[in-house]
């Protein structure tokens, strides 16, 4: 898989024509990125982070008609902030992913706008906490016929610290739209704080919306049942964890770095299948 | 020559005794039926050769080949060759069927086995139980329907090859044809290596199909009457009332929900 590394402060990515790159981007305290998706294209965008202490502003344009997947990987040692805000023009579709093993403390402030009669938004987060991991994802609803769906996964350990806040707000006139979001939240030990606060702030009669959260210890009777597969209880919470991680894998469709980030992800819970 | 041997077994639940010195023992090859009205411990026998923590074994002993089965973590259990196809699989959100079932072979095997010849042998199984192609890369039981979950704790019986394999009440909620399929993969199992099998269920179709090498009769937390497939047709035909009469028990029964009585409504009694 071939990536081009940036090491600018300020980056630009200009994407023209169909296609998926891969970008491999050394922060700073400073960072911006500007990721414009020209009329009518249909791009799938591979980002990974590197560095210590980074600080990131992101502005992302779709323009009407386009599809764009974008999965931005952390892999920051020491800490992330990253804001990050979105336009969606007619009938574009933009689908985010943000996955983070890393050990980084991260803030996290996504807010993508629907600005125009059928666009589509996608946020995904996939993150094991075993530290401080505060995630808010808005969805902003400004036109009719527009849709908006969150999917949060997280693991959080000892000493994890999760807090996400996913807020789905439909504007007055935007009708026949629909805003989900689903959390499902793994704890492993009693020392953790994991927080969901789903939001959805509605000024739309006609419209749907809905929301489900899940926080809760592995479940027992699901492990005895893995267990008398012949696998231990450990090999059995590590499948459980990477079923937690492996959506956010899957949002782009590339079969290489599908394969390369499960196996990051089986390294990291200590899984060898 | 595998043999599961169960002496004098005492099972505790939640603090009820259930299993009450039970003696039982399966050679390979060997086909047992177990009958017996709910709630006389056949479950419970099978959950605590399996090991469910649910389950306190107070007294007697369960060996395989010698080997004490009771000190045995559960996934222990399942490596050495036992097996528990379930009444109720637990659904496992996340986790794909392929990825849990290469995952359960590999944890009894020195060196991982070939991700080509996994599939292959995966398919091949799919197929011989008659499910859908797709079955393997959805998630374990997640959204199956109970004849669906039925089927695949036999798919992964078939790839998991136990020695001796225990089956509850496997053939419920399957349709007559499904319990042809079952019936039919279980027996080509048998006929190609000879594993053991205990096997619980209430209807005597299932019991036809696989023509049972030994039956035993499961009452008030022991065995009291054993034969072969006789004994089998005879419960079909005349119920358990004759082996209560005959040995003086009377079985556990499980609690009828009785109808709950509203009582008069008062305010017509005020009206009155």
């Amino acid at each position: 898989m071939k990536s081009e590394t940036i090491k600018k402060r300020d980056v630009q990515l200009h994407i023209k024509k169909d296609g998926f790159f891969s970008f491999h981007i050394e922060g700073s305290e400073a960072s911006q990125l500007l990721i414009t998706v020209d009329k009518h294209i249909s791009a799938s965008l591979y980002i990974t982070y590197h560095g210590i202490d980074i600080a990131c502003n992101c502005h992302v344009v779709i323009e009407s008609g386009s599809s764009c997947k974008i999965l931005f990987w952390n892999e920051v040692s020491s800490s992330m902030r990253f804001q990050q805000t979105a336009e969606v023009g007619r009938d574009a579709s933009l689908t985010i992913g943000y996955g983070d093993l890393s050990e980084a403390e991260v803030v996290s402030d996504v807010q993508a706008a629907l600005l125009e009669e059928g666009a589509q938004v996608q946020l995904l987060t996939a993150c094991i906490s075993g530290q401080k991991k505060h995630y808010a994802l808005h969805c902003l609803h400004e036109a009719a016929h527009t849709s908006s769906q969150m999917e949060n996964y997280c693991v959080v350990k000892k000493h994890g610290d999760y807090i996400m806040k996913a807020n789905g707000q439909i504007k007055k006139g935007a009708y026949q739209s629909t805003s989900v979001q689903k959390s499902r939240v793994l704890t492993m030990s009693e020392q953790q704080r994991s927080e969901v606060i789903p939001l959805l702030l509605i000024d739309e009669n006609d419209v749907k919306a809905g929301h489900a959260t899940t926080v809760g210890q592995p479940d027992e009777r699901q492990l005895y049942y893995m267990q008398t597969r012949g696998l231990t209880r450990e090999q059995a919470i590590s499948l459980l964890v990477i079923g937690y991680m492996m959506p956010i894998a899957e949002i782009i469709d590339h079969e290489e770095l599908r394969d390369q980030l499960r196996t990051d992800i089986e390294k990291k819970v200590g899984y060898h299948a | 020559m595998t043999q599961l041997m169960i002496k004098d077994l005492f099972v505790n639940v939640e603090g009820k005794e259930i299993l009450k010195g039970l003696d039982l023992t399966i050679n390979e090859g060997e086909t047992h039926a177990l009958m017996g009205p709910n709630g006389n411990g056949k479950s419970t026998l099978l959950a605590a050769i399996m090991g469910n923590p649910k389950y306190t074994v107070t007294k007697g002993s369960i060996t395989l080949d010698g080997n004490d089965v009771l000190t045995m973590e559960v996934d222990e259990r399942s490596r050495v060759g036992l097996f528990l196809g379930m009444q109720y699989p637990s659904e496992v959100s996340g986790v794909t069927n392929s990825d849990f079932l290469r995952a359960a072979i590999n944890a009894r095997l020195d060196k991982p086995i070939g991700l080509f010849s996994f599939i292959k042998e995966m398919e091949k199984t799919i197929e011989e139980l008659q499910m859908k192609p797709d079955l393997a890369h959805r998630f374990l039981n997640e959204g199956f329907s109970g004849g669906e979950k039925k089927r695949n704790e036999i798919v992964q019986m078939k790839m998991l090859k136990p020695r001796i394999a225990m089956l509850d009440e496997i053939d419920s909620g399957l349709d007559v044809d499904a319990l042809k399929i079952v019936a039919d993969a279980v027996n080509a199992m048998q006929h190609e290596y000879a594993m053991g099998l205990l096997v619980v269920s209430h209807y005597e179709r299932f019991y036809q199909l696989l023509q049972p090498t030994h039956a035993h009769v499961l009452l008030d937390g022991k065995i009291v009457e054993s034969g072969d497939m006789k004994l089998v047709e005879k419960v079909d035909q005349e119920g358990y009332d004759w082996l209560l009469e005959k040995y003086g028990i009377t079985a556990a029964k499980e609690k009828k929900k009785e109808p709950v009585r509203l009582g008069s409504c008062a305010a017509k009694k005020a009206g009155s």
